[in-house]
């Protein structure tokens, strides 16, 4: 049903270099409105720069990025600016201040981007923190005092808080034990869900590609090379697929040049 | 070797063109709102109060030394008048903001220099921009202000700090009379020296903070990205304190 909506993000012929260093090669990728792409690949593929180019956090050296049929990257800066506050991300370590309580990391945009005022934030951050199973007492504590389970779960906290269109999720579940993986999984569907966002994850953990896809693609080299629901992602004859999913040692890629 | 040369002064001025454009960009973010009066509370306390032991301490032994120095250099002339000239103007003109300056580069350059670098490394600073928050006027211009407001007055304590060092050893050590130094050392103090002294030490703080803001900011590569970018930042700031003391020196005081 997803796919026949027209795409809330569009990527054509999306490159982006450093130096000789070529990351992305041509990127071609639809995202439909309330979708779940996982992004899946080797280490060193480019992943991680896609999404951040995406949310123009890296500039492109070439094609275009279009939200909801308006390209992204030729747009005035104050209409780019209003589309990038429909994005937020959860990042691989959280990315959470230090400076900053609990519930002012949650409350940040809010507070920050959206101008609310500091009671209204906070209520706010607290019934986040709830909605990602944390009691109320850390709201009052720093980001140094929690565990990196519990940072994650701050992290999408915030990630939700200003009930963003497109989440990005980079590596949600590095760093966990598997039972809080698993509960980070979960989160992430029950939230994205009911804020009713689209989710773009990136993540070699192929639990959290079952659990949280509808639909897959795959990098290699800088570009995408295979894409597909997820039902179809274990049926696919493709080789690079096969090879990653059951994480084979020998295939078309190698450990050397994935 | 003609091209090895040709190519380190591009680079040289392709970074200076980098820092002087980053520079430009943060003090434009100064005065164009929104403006973050939270975080440039805390800084104030950070920057101006918590480095008020360091720069006293630096300023009452540097006008200690200052007193004992000229009394052995000048004891053939000797008189309470010569002394106590002698340090007010060193401490005001000179040895004040440099020695607060360079104390405020090794404690709050590399102190900013850290924090942004950290946050860089562990995408913070991406984070600020996902939630629609420009870094360069939550994080810099903020430090840029503080650190600006903050030397004069940091100064100002250590000119009188300098001049009571001075003045506890010329009565306690040298045997001058307490108030006569005193009356020599508010009749040789001038307005302008110590303007001159405010007016390098907004400058130092301006340069402190700007040269911690700046290596923090693109620094990366991990932990020791964010060491290399610290001491860029103090080695930075202090060889451009000793470079804006001698020009603002010559512009007030040069024949």
């Amino acid at each position: 049903m997803a796919s026949q909506m027209p795409p809330r993000l569009t990527l054509r012929g999306l490159t982006k270099a450093f130096g000789k260093n070529v990351v992305l090669s041509g990127i071609d990728l639809d995202v439909a409105p309330r979708e779940s792409l996982v992004i899946i690949g080797g280490s060193g593929t480019g992943k991680s720069v896609l999404i951040k180019t995406i949310c123009a956090l890296l500039y492109p050296d070439g094609g275009s990025v279009l939200v909801d049929d308006r390209d992204l990257f030729h747009l005035p800066r104050s209409e780019q600016q209003a589309i990038l506050r429909r994005f937020s991300m959860l990042f691989q370590g959280a990315a959470l201040f230090d400076s900053l309580t609990i519930w002012e990391n949650v409350a940040f945009g809010l507070l920050y981007g959206q101008k609310m005022d500091r009671k209204a934030a906070r209520r706010l951050a607290l019934e986040k923190l709830q909605d990602v199973g944390l009691p109320e007492r850390l709201a009052e504590a720093y980001p140094a005092e929690l565990s990196g389970g519990m940072k994650k779960r701050v992290g999408l906290a915030r990630a939700i808080a200003g009930n963003p269109d497109v989440i990005f999720f980079d590596e949600p579940t590095t760093g966990l034990d598997p039972i809080m993986s698993n509960v980070i999984n979960d989160l992430i569907v029950s939230c994205v869900q009911k804020v009713g966002a689209t989710a773009i994850t990136i993540t070699h953990d192929m639990t959290s590609v079952r659990h949280i896809a509808s639909r897959v693609a795959m990098l290699h080299q800088g570009k995408v090379i295979w894409q597909g629901d997820i039902t179809a992602m274990d049926t696919t004859d493709n080789p690079y697929v096969q090879q990653f999913v059951h994480g084979q040692t020998t295939g078309p890629m190698t450990a050397e040049k994935p | 070797m003609l091209q090895s040369i040709g190519r380190a002064l591009l680079s040289f001025f392709q970074k200076a063109g980098h820092f002087a454009l980053f520079a430009l960009v943060a003090l434009s973010h100064i005065v164009r709102p929104p403006f973050y009066a939270r975080t440039v509370g805390r800084l104030f306390l950070d920057i101006g109060f918590y480095s008020l032991p360091v720069v006293g301490l630096t300023a009452a032994f540097s006008g200690m030394v200052l007193a004992l120095q000229s009394y052995s250099g000048f004891s053939s002339f000797n008189s309470e008048s010569t002394i106590a000239a002698i340090v007010v103007l060193s401490i005001t003109r000179e040895l004040g903001p440099v020695m607060a300056g360079l104390m405020v580069a090794g404690r709050v350059g590399a102190a900013i220099a850290a924090e942004l670098g950290t946050m860089r490394v562990t995408e913070q600073i991406d984070a600020l921009q996902m939630l629609s928050t420009h870094p360069m006027k939550y994080l810099v211009a903020p430090r840029l202000l503080a650190a600006t407001l903050m030397m004069p007055l940091l100064v100002i304590v250590a000119d009188i700090i300098g001049i009571m060092g001075g003045f506890v050893i010329g009565v306690s050590q040298l045997g001058f009379n307490a108030g006569s130094y005193l009356k020599s050392t508010f009749e040789t103090l001038e307005f302008m020296d110590v303007f001159s002294g405010l007016v390098k030490a907004a400058t130092f703080g301006l340069l402190i903070a700007i040269c911690g803001c700046y290596h923090g900011y693109y620094s990366r590569g991990g932990a020791q990205g964010v060491g290399a970018a610290t001491t860029y930042a103090v080695v930075a700031a202090s060889i451009l304190i000793l470079v804006a003391n001698f020009v603002i020196t010559a512009l007030f005081f040069g024949v």
